[in-house]
């Protein structure tokens, strides 16, 4: 099995000492180095990792730190939004956090901010739990970092916008921490938007403590030639709540790994995620979900819309601890496949350990109904028009369960975007 | 009246699906603001029928024409038929989630407007219309805003097919089956809304198993369609004598 040190790492090193001077860091960076160098890349033998060829992924990884690729962007260049009471803009580009504002309080980021324990502690904290390449990729190609921290009772109105751009082609490592205190909330909204051969390998760790509630958006676009990572660990306390709502459009490879440990009662997560690749792209989405305190609940609601080539995968387990009684989850994946050529693998998996608990899964793949379209069509709207409408309707359901009213319209824009809008 | 006397006119019409025939040898003409009723035991043919003339993919035609203001419409696909004004009322009308009612109702009259050569209805004329339709069959406008027929009971679905009936005008409306899952009440709220579409000299083709939904709508002529044909045709007494006799009685005088 190949392993990263037989691709040519001496620059990997190097490039990665010199990205951020902090010695606490760099001793990070070296221990993480010395781990990577003993690991395996993830083969197709790997079960998570069945339907994902990680090879192609690393290799340009590789290539780009070869080529110290530092991209030109002056800082805030072309960042030119506006905070406002309704949102925060931050952009991640050129290996940094940039803002036009000043950012408020609870928002840091490791090179503006003398609060370094704080970012020392936190990234400390991922280093016990199991890493793979990729996370150890993350760590040692990073050189900047992310912390959104409320405070207790803390309801925070504005959206936190997360964009991630570039204007040429490099690795983007982005990380993030996400520490809400008790009563708190905060909605954030992260949009991939990086149209070159990049390689985005982003790590997010979110923990929520009581009561509080985090609202999670995600839009992955113009991805087409670059490669898409993404891991998020999200731990959830008493009465806390996670709601996602992400739409991945692909990349050559978009892998997409959450893991949600729901810990202590009461706590609630919602997972709702189109996925939509076209041409030769690829999306897989893996999940777990681990119900460890009692009267927890789990909803996972995933769509894929698959054109041309595009091949994508649903990987979800819902595991639920023989102490969790009274657990709710339901996980559905639902896809249509809108070409002969199109692939779709899904295996949404119930580990149950206790009896006393309410889980439904299921899965369906297929084309557009046919006697859907005919229905459509018998109203005098031709064949292509009723296929969009089926199209955007089969979204629309997903999109029409945000709440938040400015990020409705955010993800309907999206949706005609992808979908031309009828013009009646 | 148009000048053309026939609005439907089916000649030794041959049909089938999946390879085995549904409809053989079948002739009917119906005239300009005429109704005629289709009866017939399960299996007669009457759904293939219908789903023939709005063009559905599974029904292949072998034989004949189905000439409609004159002009075959075999080789017409299936929203060409509805912009002539061909109109099916569906046995199950389909739920669509996520697709609203009134969007939906607006693209369809919007699509058969521009197919003609027409302008768009204006956002206020539709809603005014719209409104004024969904009274006559007495359906709550909170319906509009919902999916198409997502949730809707049975007799609310078929009150919807109704409704899009109304706002798309159409010259020639095939209703499978509308009256079945109705009550007596949303029968009655049905047949005044066909009754008063009738008045504009609209023909109707009804599908039905039972006799109920003709006391309400009067029918010109009665069929009964029995292994893909129509054995018998007469008036509006021939359903009542159905309805004593049953089927078995014109099926074995054949």
């Amino acid at each position: 099995m190949k392993t990263p040190s037989n691709l040519d790492n001496s620059n990997l090193k190097k490039y990665s000492l010199s990205l951020i001077e902090a010695d606490w860091l760099n001793n990070l960076k070296k221990e993480t180095f010395a781990r990577l160098k003993t690991q395996s890349i993830p083969s197709k033998k790997d079960e998570e990792w069945r339907y994902t060829n990680t090879e192609p992924i690393i290799q340009k990884c590789f290539e780009l730190v070869a080529k110290k690729s530092i991209s030109n962007l002056k800082n805030g260049k072309s960042f030119t939004q506006k905070n406002s009471n309704d949102n925060i803009f931050i952009y991640y580009a050129d290996g940094k956090f940039c803002f036009v504002d000043k950012l408020p309080p609870y928002i840091k980021t490791l090179r503006n901010s003398d609060d370094l324990v704080n970012f020392e502690t936190l990234l400390n904290v991922d280093d016990k739990k199991i890493h793979s390449p990729f996370t150890d990729l993350n760590t040692l190609l990073l050189s900047d970092a992310l912390i959104i921290e409320t405070l207790k009772n803390q309801n925070i109105d504005a959206i936190i916008h997360i964009i991630i751009c570039s204007d040429i082609e490099q690795n983007i490592n982005p990380r993030l921490l996400i520490k809400l205190r008790e009563n708190s909330s905060i909605k954030i909204f992260e949009h991939c938007l990086s149209s070159n051969s990049c390689v985005i390998n982003g790590l997010t760790e979110i923990n929520c403590e009581k009561n509080s509630k985090l609202d999670y958006f995600k839009i992955i676009d113009e991805q087409k030639d670059g490669y898409h990572l993404n891991l998020s660990n999200i731990k959830l306390s008493k009465s806390s709540t996670f709601n996602l709502f992400s739409w991945d459009s692909g990349a050559k490879v978009s892998r997409n790994n959450i893991n949600v440990d729901l810990v202590e009662e009461n706590a609630s997560v919602n997972l709702n995620t189109l996925f939509s690749p076209s041409e030769k792209l690829h999306i897989d989405n893996q999940l777990k979900i681990k119900h460890i305190g009692e009267k927890c609940e789990s909803f996972l609601d995933y769509r894929g819309i698959l054109k041309d080539h595009s091949t994508g995968v649903f990987g979800g387990v819902v595991y639920v601890d023989q102490k969790a009684a009274n657990t709710q989850s339901n996980m559905t994946n639902r896809n249509l496949l809108l070409s002969d050529h199109a692939r779709i693998n899904t295996k949404p998996v119930l580990e149950i350990y206790n009896e006393d608990v309410q889980c439904t899964h299921s899965a369906t793949s297929g084309r557009l109904d046919e006697e859907k379209l005919f229905y459509i069509q018998s109203r005098g709207i031709g064949e292509s028009d009723a296929m969009n409408i089926l199209i955007q309707s089969f979204a629309s359901e997903l999109v029409e369960k945000i709440k938040n009213s400015q990020m409705k319209r955010t993800f309907q824009e999206y949706l005609f975007k992808n979908y031309n809008k009828l013009e009646y | 009246m148009s000048k053309e006397k026939n609005l439907l006119s089916i000649n030794n019409l041959k049909v089938s699906i999946a390879g085995k025939v549904i409809i053989n040898d079948l002739n009917l003409r119906i005239n300009h603001g005429e109704v005629h009723a289709i009866m017939g035991p399960n299996g007669s043919g009457k759904s293939t029928l219908a789903k023939t003339l709005a063009g559905h993919p599974e029904c292949t035609i072998h034989e004949g024409s189905i000439k409609y203001l004159g002009k075959e419409i075999i080789d017409l696909s299936v929203e060409e038929r509805a912009s002539e004004g061909i109109f099916l009322g569906f046995q199950y009308p389909i739920e669509i989630p996520g697709l609203s009612n009134s969007v939906f109702l607006k693209t369809a009259l919007n699509s058969q407007r521009k197919s003609k050569g027409d302008d768009a209805i204006t956002a206020v004329d539709f809603l005014k219309e719209l409104k004024d339709n969904a009274e006559i069959i007495g359906m709550d406008q909170s319906f509009l805003n919902r999916g198409v027929n997502e949730g809707f009971s049975g007799g609310e679905k078929k009150r919807n097919e109704i409704l899009q009936m109304l706002m798309l005008k159409p010259k020639l409306s095939i209703l499978d089956e509308t009256d079945s899952g109705l009550d007596i009440d949303a029968m009655k709220t049905v047949a005044n809304g066909l009754n008063s579409m009738r008045k504009k000299d609209s023909s109707f083709l009804l599908i039905t198993h039972y006799d109920r939904l003709l006391s309400y709508i009067k029918p010109d002529f009665v069929h009964v369609l029995s292994k893909g044909q129509i054995i018998e045709s007469g008036d509006s007494t021939l359903a009542n004598q159905l309805e004593e006799k049953g089927y078995e009685w014109l099926i074995k005088t054949q």
